[in-house]
């Protein structure tokens, strides 16, 4: 029986599907997190406790491991673990990416300059020090601007400023955020930020998997509601696309040339881009697949998940088709609805039975802090939709949506704090 | 989460129809226990005696090995029922909506209880993840 190396974060929402997808491929999996899990001494073969931050240590660790059990292959889930996972690769004898290119896709800053080298179009943008007075730099930049981590994701600290004002407090409400533990463990990115020009147009994903370098477009996802800040919260993803069929083209071959720019060749690739009348603009592109628990919206060929697909890729296990099933599909990622400590989420039952609705998720549980962008860090739900057309997988979302109802109550204060 | 997870494919929505039949108004989590153990009288001796056998040695799997390492994490897990070597699990505490829930069932306690009990068919969560108020561990975008 394969054995594969499955990197998961303790919070990432990607676990219930790669270890489903594992199951269902017959592989025995071993977990590997950053905290060391309750079963770890009764079951050492199945777990593993990685210092993710440090990928030398975390090295020696799976080689010895690797010594008494044999790995076949090594899956990351999120940004920082593909990293990791192709440096554990690397060592371990078995294909993977160039770590150079898993490492430049991770880092905003080092991905557009790896993409403009290569004429793939990007905003225009600019590295900034926390250092430098932002003051000053608020004076050479151009607006409207968008400021953003290097190393977050999910729109985490992503900020639009149209003025010298609001870009002095965006910086600063951004350096706050990553002052916190879990943003500065990246480091000196941790002490950086991006500026970029504001890209105005409608924004898209793009979900793809690279075989031997060729892309291969899984799903092209619309994002229907305006994306124009000052936050970025993502909302409703639905495929397939409405746009013209020559855009749905120069989408692909930009992502295509953006991941060729980087140097990925193989696994999951998940792509942002904004397009407008002078075509599409690479926003972000990551060597790993959807975030969240969206890939519950695809199904592949006889009925292969995502993780499916990437776990077979990784494993060197037969593809039979990568066509995504034909019906219109979407999913709602639920914004926060305001700040507070959320008591129950009313009308459930009801959004559930809006037809095209597939299911409706909450993940936030009750009494958990509700923070919205740009310092949240988690959706409190998701809603999944499937459909006849793009336009009836959008219409159910937005009402199941509306049937909900969150209950929060007052934020709480600091001296409460948990 | 929803109500019940299945380990062995299908999704959440048909492996609760299955087992506890249409919804109806209570929980599923009641419902499945009920028909479990209102359909008892309907098989033979020898697969209540099966089945009664397996209680026993999970519930001293659950005493003996699962509780005392997941109580490190505030969580608790309690044997629901079994029927047809079926396996009904209720995970609570810092289980009840841990991001982590799925490793702990799937990488250990169903390894545990395979590698005791390798005559069960499946095993199923019968929580409601939903409404675990003080999970281990939450889900982040980062």
């Amino acid at each position: 029986m394969p054995r594969l190396l499955l990197l998961l974060p303790t919070t990432t929402y990607r676990t219930a599907a790669f270890l489903g997808a594992a199951q269902k491929l017959g592989v025995e999996v071993v977990v590997a997190s950053e905290r060391a899990h309750v079963f770890q001494q009764a079951q050492p073969g199945r777990f593993l406790s990685l210092d993710f931050l440090h990928p030398d240590q975390a090295v020696r660790q799976v080689v010895e491991f690797v010594a008494t059990r044999p790995i076949h292959a090594v899956v990351g889930v999120d940004d920082a673990t593909t990293v990791l996972a192709a440096v554990l690769l690397n060592a371990l004898g078995l294909p993977h990416n160039p770590l150079r290119s898993t490492a430049a896709a991770r880092d905003k800053y080092r991905m557009r300059t790896r993409l403009r080298g290569d004429g793939v179009p990007v905003p225009p943008y600019a590295l900034r020090s926390f250092d430098d007075d932002p003051v000053v730099e608020a004076r050479r930049t151009a607006f409207p601007c968008v400021v953003k981590p290097l190393m977050l994701s999910g729109s985490l600290g992503v900020i639009r400023a149209d003025d010298e004002a609001q870009f002095v407090g965006a910086v600063r409400r951004l350096e706050r955020i990553l002052r916190r533990p879990e943003a500065a463990a990246d480091g000196e990115a941790a002490r950086q930020v991006l500026v970029e020009g504001f890209i105005p147009g409608r924004e898209v994903a793009l979900e793809g998997l690279l075989v031997k370098g060729d892309l291969h477009v899984l799903a092209l996802f619309d994002k229907p509601d305006p994306l124009d800040g000052p936050f970025f919260e993502e909302t409703i993803y639905v495929a397939p696309s409405r746009l013209p069929s020559t855009v749905q083209a120069e989408i692909a071959s930009c992502t295509a040339r953006a991941a060729q720019a980087l140097g990925l060749r193989d696994g999951p690739v998940h792509a942002e881009l904004r397009v407008n009348r002078h075509g599409p603009s690479v926003i972000e592109i990551a060597a790993r697949s959807i975030g969240g628990l969206c890939s519950r919206t695809l199904r592949f060929g006889t009925g292969l998940s995502l993780e499916e697909l990437i776990l077979r890729q990784a494993l060197g296990m037969e593809i039979r088709s990568l066509e995504r099933e034909r019906r219109a599909v979407g999913v709602m990622m639920l914004p926060i609805p305001r700040t507070g400590v959320l008591k129950e989420v009313r009308g459930q039952a009801e959004a559930r039975a809006v037809p095209g609705i597939d299911e409706v998720t909450i993940t936030a549980h009750p009494g958990q802090d509700l923070v919205p962008l740009p310092e949240g860090a988690s959706y409190p739900g998701f809603i999944f939709a499937r459909a006849e057309s793009p336009e009836r997988v959008e219409a159910a979302l937005r009402e199941a949506h509306r049937r909900l109802d969150f209950v929060v109550m007052a934020p709480r204060k600091p001296s409460e704090a948990i | 989460m929803g109500f019940f997870r299945r380990w062995f494919g299908g999704t959440e929505r048909k492996s609760a129809e299955a087992v506890a039949g249409p919804a109806a108004p209570e929980t599923l989590e009641q419902q499945g226990g009920r028909n479990a153990v209102s359909n008892v009288s309907a098989r033979s001796d020898g697969e209540q005696g099966e089945d009664s056998r397996i209680r026993t040695k999970i519930q001293d799997l659950l005493d003996t090995a699962i509780n005392p390492a997941v109580a490190g994490h505030g969580g608790v897990v309690s044997l629901v029922d079994v029927k047809d070597k079926m396996v009904y699990l209720q995970m609570g505490g810092g289980c009840q909506g841990c991001g982590m829930v799925d490793v702990t069932l799937k990488q250990g306690i169903e390894t545990m209880i395979r590698e005791e009990l390798p005559e069960v068919v499946e095993i199923l969560d019968v929580t409601d993840h939903a409404a675990g108020q003080n999970p281990y561990s939450a889900a982040s975008k980062k």
